[in-house]
């Protein structure tokens, strides 16, 4: 029913798109890609860094307790957390990025 | 006019079984609302099956595909396997920052305990599936790649502590953020009957402020529901295929 019709409203479609292009096309210099999907990043890994610390820093204390070697494991455990907190922020960088490069 | 006053837990039901106090809370209602919602709307909107979507059949159908997308992007068509799951934790965090929006609810993403018991969860949830699909190998996960020998007793501590902070860092997330959001927006709230009370004009701009803030909250409710969801999607993807 419909179809009679067609045909005249695309390329009637086709021409407005036609005069429309060049001016489209026109601007000069290329404008910055607007930043997708910012929503703190670097707040975001900073809680993996604070999450690494803190984390370390629990179950150095737990084992010192435990095991009564005052502050051997805290100190050590205290390394290896922030160690393991920015390897954790590294990845979610790594991640977010790879994940805006794909969409 | 206290702006964390929101966040006070009040027994509803007091029950108390051998000591322990589990009463039936504010929180709970609240996350039993979230449930029912969620129910609900899934259920409404899978009830007619139409070949072109009602509005209702769109906005379930564009849930159940984002989720899907989100689980088939990080973990690949094996990861299918636990939509399920992964679609109820999305739905619950989403319903329950969103119904946190509505003035006077309860937010019970807000706290720590809730957050993290959800976090725990996933992490020993992905951890068994981790050692069911690879049995004692999934161990060598903690061993870094193409890393020199000499190295790998500093590393492997370091990747064992950096996969047992993971439910920490997902939990703390979301609670930090959903709390923070909630906290300043009732400052900035109480900003304005604090004001207005001797002058009508200052009050103005603080409740401008608030606007914004309600709009970014809003923002913050999905985008943590998502955040959540995807590095779900991220730890199962661990599990499944290693590295």
């Amino acid at each position: 029913m419909a179809d009679d019709k067609r045909p005249t409203s695309f390329e009637d479609f086709d021409a407005r798109l036609e005069k429309l292009r060049p001016q489209a096309k026109a601007p000069g210099p290329v404008e910055p890609e607007p930043p997708r999907f910012q929503f703190g990043p670097g707040l975001q890994a900073g809680i993996e860094v604070v999450a690494g610390v803190g984390g370390g820093l629990l179950l150095g204390w737990g084992l010192d307790r435990w095991l009564g070697t005052a502050p051997l494991f805290l100190i050590v455990f205290f390394i290896l957390g922030a160690a393991a907190g920015v390897l954790n922020a590294y990845r979610f960088m790594r991640r977010l990025q790879d994940a805006q490069d794909k969409s | 006019m206290d702006p964390l006053h929101q966040f006070q837990i009040t027994p509803i039901v007091p029950i108390t079984v051998a000591g322990a106090d589990v009463s039936f809370t504010n929180s709970s209602l609240w996350m039993a609302i979230a449930v029912a919602a969620a129910y609900l709307l899934v259920m409404a909107g899978t009830r007619q099956h139409a070949m072109v979507p009602g509005r209702l059949q769109s906005v379930v159908e564009l849930t159940y595909e984002f989720v899907a997308g989100i689980l088939r992007d990080a973990a690949g068509k094996e990861g299918m396997r636990f939509f399920p799951i992964v679609f109820t934790i999305f739905m619950f965090i989403l319903m329950g920052n969103m119904l946190g929006m509505i003035p006077g609810s309860f937010t019970f993403t807000s706290h720590i305990i809730v957050t993290f018991f959800m976090a725990i969860c996933v992490w020993i949830g992905v951890t068994v599936i981790g050692f069911w699909y690879h049995g004692p190998r999934f161990l060598g996960f903690f061993v870094p790649h193409g890393a020199p020998k000499f190295i790998l007793p500093l590393m492997v501590p370091i990747e064992v502590i950096s996969y047992c902070v993971r439910p920490i860092s997902l939990s703390v997330r979301l609670f930090c953020n959903m709390m923070a959001g909630h906290t300043m927006l009732k400052v900035f709230a109480a900003f304005v009957v604090s004001l207005s009370a001797y002058f009508v004009i200052p009050g103005i701009l603080p409740a401008a402020i608030t606007v914004v803030l309600l709009g970014f909250e809003f923002v913050v409710a999905f985008l943590q529901a998502y955040i959540f969801t995807v590095l779900t999607c991220l730890y199962l993807n661990d599990a499944i295929h290693m590295h």
